[in-house]
């Protein structure tokens, strides 16, 4: 009995897949970046692939490849008869998306392959090209390396410093799935040879793009968003009268590093109100010019306060003009005034254009550095 | 008469097996199944199933301590008489085989969608079915000590989920009752298929070694349940928004794969691998109370020659048959349907009957 049994137990190993089905890293073309952009053919948009090359007789580090296709997997074959092993989707960094191309159409639907497939990497980056995805992905990289990788650096320190949000493939998912929010995600382009990011890119609720935004009001996105792990660097240039300066120079930055917020909701008006309190604590970095902060540090800390409530205030109106809410106000929407908001929950951006939101940072500055 | 005192279990056990009955493949659907039916609001029916759960837990129990040494299989004979009593035998005995071919079947459908695409079907079932021949063999002694190694072996799992909670949106439980509490009542309704198997007490209890504890023992394996579908449940909401979850076939993967480090992608795949000892309790559970059944009814003693029956049967239905998902819904969602009939209607009802039973027992003796 205990012989048939361990007999039961080989044959059965004999059927386990195991080691068999074994690739060699060099035999797989593994695909880091993934992009789309228009073609001239009706109704098909072009696919691009990056992927690295391990093979040492192989000059070039990274090779990339596109396609025309319809679809996702359409392009998938196409590619894979240039590819010299075989393609893994598992390991994408970074999906680019041309801006002409999303000014045309909504590419969710596009995307459904690296959602769909429990395979694909669904925490890689998203990015959208100011220009021809082409040229941009055919940057000089001499003396970056792997296209792949340095992207999504580049990416992430300067979402770091706050001047881009960090939009992975699935907050991507989540963004367009979500009534109360509009996506937006990192924009870049190329400049010369260098590859920079501008700022923020943002989309309506179709999925189409609306608007850019620069560096400066991305930071002031990310404080709306609730965004600050990381320390936030605004920059200021305070009005001449006020500082009373020497040497004409009026520009000074300081570090955010916490803020508090505080919210109140009104249903009870015909349109949407919202109130948002900031305790902003932030460090004095750079301050090109005297003032006395000993005796007027109040004084100070009231003029940036006015300089930023004006910035909030102009960045609100721009994302009403186009109907955009990619601070995700829709939240309080629909926590604070639900009957009211079933009434609109299909198109909230609409109603969101109508809404009253107000800022009211109050900044309290803690540290000058060494010296006044 | 200590029929079952050869196979005693200690409290600890008797916990951890009910619990590990529990926890099935339904914490990976839990979620989307609360926020179709309720919304947002949907954790408070858990919490609700939860209390349905624990009151008909005590029944159960109370119903058994008058028969402290028969399983229920001996007691319906003796409450509706032979023919009525054997044919609701026969119902239990369909029930508890059908719940463990549709855990079996599910979780060997989760681990080739997510894990395993190019395995067919009858390589895992053949894999899988190793483990659940050598525990149900043995009885239900094996089968407590199996789940309370299990219960240490994966007790990693729940800090695994728990690591995902950074960037959660609390503004997402928010109103709460925003449909009125009608609303959330009905949502109970979903939430106990992922509660069922405390009715195990009514097949278990017997082998209980210190009867006293026995409502203790339910409640604790009822509350370490509810741990972790409303652990699982909440951090799902926090972290997804309805319209998202809705979208997910099974949104507790879908969270794990949300896990980034610098090294391991995909952190979903293990877990389901570590989870799978997991299933296979349940599987055996079953299992091994619808062998039970068999036995009773056919008056053996050796339920090993009808284990095999099943797992051959078993075997070739995973060659012939691939059960898609959505077969897979329908068929347990028959199956939770007829379960609220079986194990919650019909445990007050036999509670109350047995109330009555004795009572008139009583008089005629007296």
């Amino acid at each position: 009995m205990k012989y048939l049994q361990i007999m039961f137990i080989l044959i059965l190993l004999l059927w386990t897949t195991g080691c068999d089905d074994f690739l060699l890293i060099e035999e797989v073309d593994t695909i880091i970046v993934f992009g789309l952009d228009t073609s001239d053919k009706e109704g098909a948009f072009t696919f691009f692939e990056a992927s690295p090359v391990f093979s040492e007789t192989a000059d070039k580090k990274y090779n990339i490849k596109k396609a025309v296709a319809h679809s996702a997997r359409e392009a998938r074959n196409i590619l894979n008869a240039q590819a010299t092993g075989h393609t893994v989707g598992g390991k994408i960094q970074l999906v680019i998306l041309g801006k002409n191309l999303l000014k045309e159409k909504n590419i969710y639907p596009h995307l459904d392959v690296l959602f769909r497939d429990p395979k694909n990497e669904i925490n890689a980056r998203m990015l959208v090209v100011d220009g021809d995805v082409d040229q941009f992905l055919g940057a000089d990289m001499k003396d970056k390396g792997r296209i792949g990788i340095v992207i999504p650096d580049i990416m992430r320190t300067t979402h770091r410093v706050g001047g881009t949000v960090d939009t992975l493939l699935l907050d991507y998912h989540r963004q367009m799935m979500d009534k109360r929010v509009t996506p937006s995600m990192s924009e870049m382009t190329k400049m010369e040879d260098e590859l920079i990011v501008t700022g923020t890119a943002l989309l309506n609720r179709e999925g189409l793009y609306a608007q850019s935004i620069n560096r400066r009001e991305s930071s002031l996105l990310l404080m709306l968003q609730r965004q600050t792990n990381n320390p936030l660097s605004l920059d200021f240039r305070l009005p001449e009268d006020f500082v009373k300066a020497e040497n004409e120079r009026t520009e000074m930055s300081i570090n955010i590093d916490n803020i508090n917020y505080e919210t109140q909701v009104n249903c009870d008006q015909e349109n949407f109100e919202l109130m948002i309190d900031m305790d902003i604590k932030g460090d004095i970095t750079q301050k090109l010019f005297y003032f006395d902060m000993e005796n007027r540090k109040q004084d100070f800390e009231k003029q940036l306060d006015k300089q930023l409530a004006e910035d909030f205030e102009k960045l609100i109106a721009k994302f009403q003009q186009d109907e955009l809410d990619p601070a995700g106000f829709g939240r309080y929407a629909k926590a604070y005034c639900y009957p009211q908001w079933k009434k609109i929950k299909n198109d909230w951006p609409k109603d969101f254009a109508k809404s009253k939101v107000t800022i009211r940072p109050h900044i309290e500055i803690r540290d000058y550095g060494v010296q006044y | 008469m200590q029929k079952y005192a050869y196979n005693q279990i200690s409290l600890m056990q008797y916990i951890f097996l009910l619990y590990k009955t529990q926890l099935g493949i339904g914490v990976f659907t839990l979620p989307r199944i609360v926020a179709e039916d309720v919304g947002h609001d949907g954790w408070i029916s858990i919490l609700l199933g939860y209390m349905l759960s624990n009151i008909v837990s005590i029944l159960v129990i109370k119903l058994m301590e008058k028969h402290p040494d028969q399983t229920l299989y001996e007691i319906l004979p003796c409450f509706f008489g032979k023919w009525v009593g054997n044919l609701i035998n026969i119902i239990l005995i369909l029930f508890t085989l059908i719940g463990a071919s549709i855990v079996i079947f599910g979780i060997i459908s989760i681990v080739q969608v997510w894990s395993m695409p190019k395995s067919h079907q009858f390589v895992l079932m053949l894999l899988f079915l190793v483990p659940v021949y050598l525990v149900t063999k043995q009885g239900v002694r094996n089968m407590s000590n199996y789940a309370q190694f299990v219960f240490l072996f994966t007790m990693w799992q729940p800090l695994l989920i728990m690591s995902t909670i950074y960037d959660a949106e609390i503004l997402n439980f928010l109103p709460i009752f925003s449909e009125g509490i009608p609303h959330v009542l009905e949502g109970v309704r979903g939430t106990l298929f992922s509660f069922m198997g405390f009715e195990m007490s009514f097949f278990l209890y017997p082998f209980l070694k210190d009867k006293k504890h026995a409502i203790r023992g339910v409640i604790i394996a009822n509350t370490l349940c509810l741990n972790i579908l409303l652990s699982v449940t909440l951090i799902c909401f926090s972290k997804f928004s309805q319209e998202e979850i809705l979208d997910f076939i099974w949104p507790t993967l879908n969270l794990l794969k949300t896990i980034q480090t610098p090294v391991l992608e995909r952190l979903e795949i293990p877990f389901l691998s570590f989870y799978l000892p997991v299933v296979l309790i349940s599987v055996v559970t079953y299992l091994y109370i619808s062998l039970l059944g068999i036995t009773t009814l056919t008056k053996k003693s050796n339920h090993i020659p009808y284990l095999w029956i099943v797992l051959l049967a078993w075997t070739i239905l995973s060659i012939f048959y691939t059960p898609s998902i959505n077969t897979l819904g329908i068929v347990s969602d028959w199956w939770t349907e007829a379960s609220i009939y079986i194990v919650f209607y019909f445990s007050v009802f036999l509670w109350g009957y047995s109330l009555i039973y004795h009572r008139w027992q009583k008089r005629g003796l007296g």
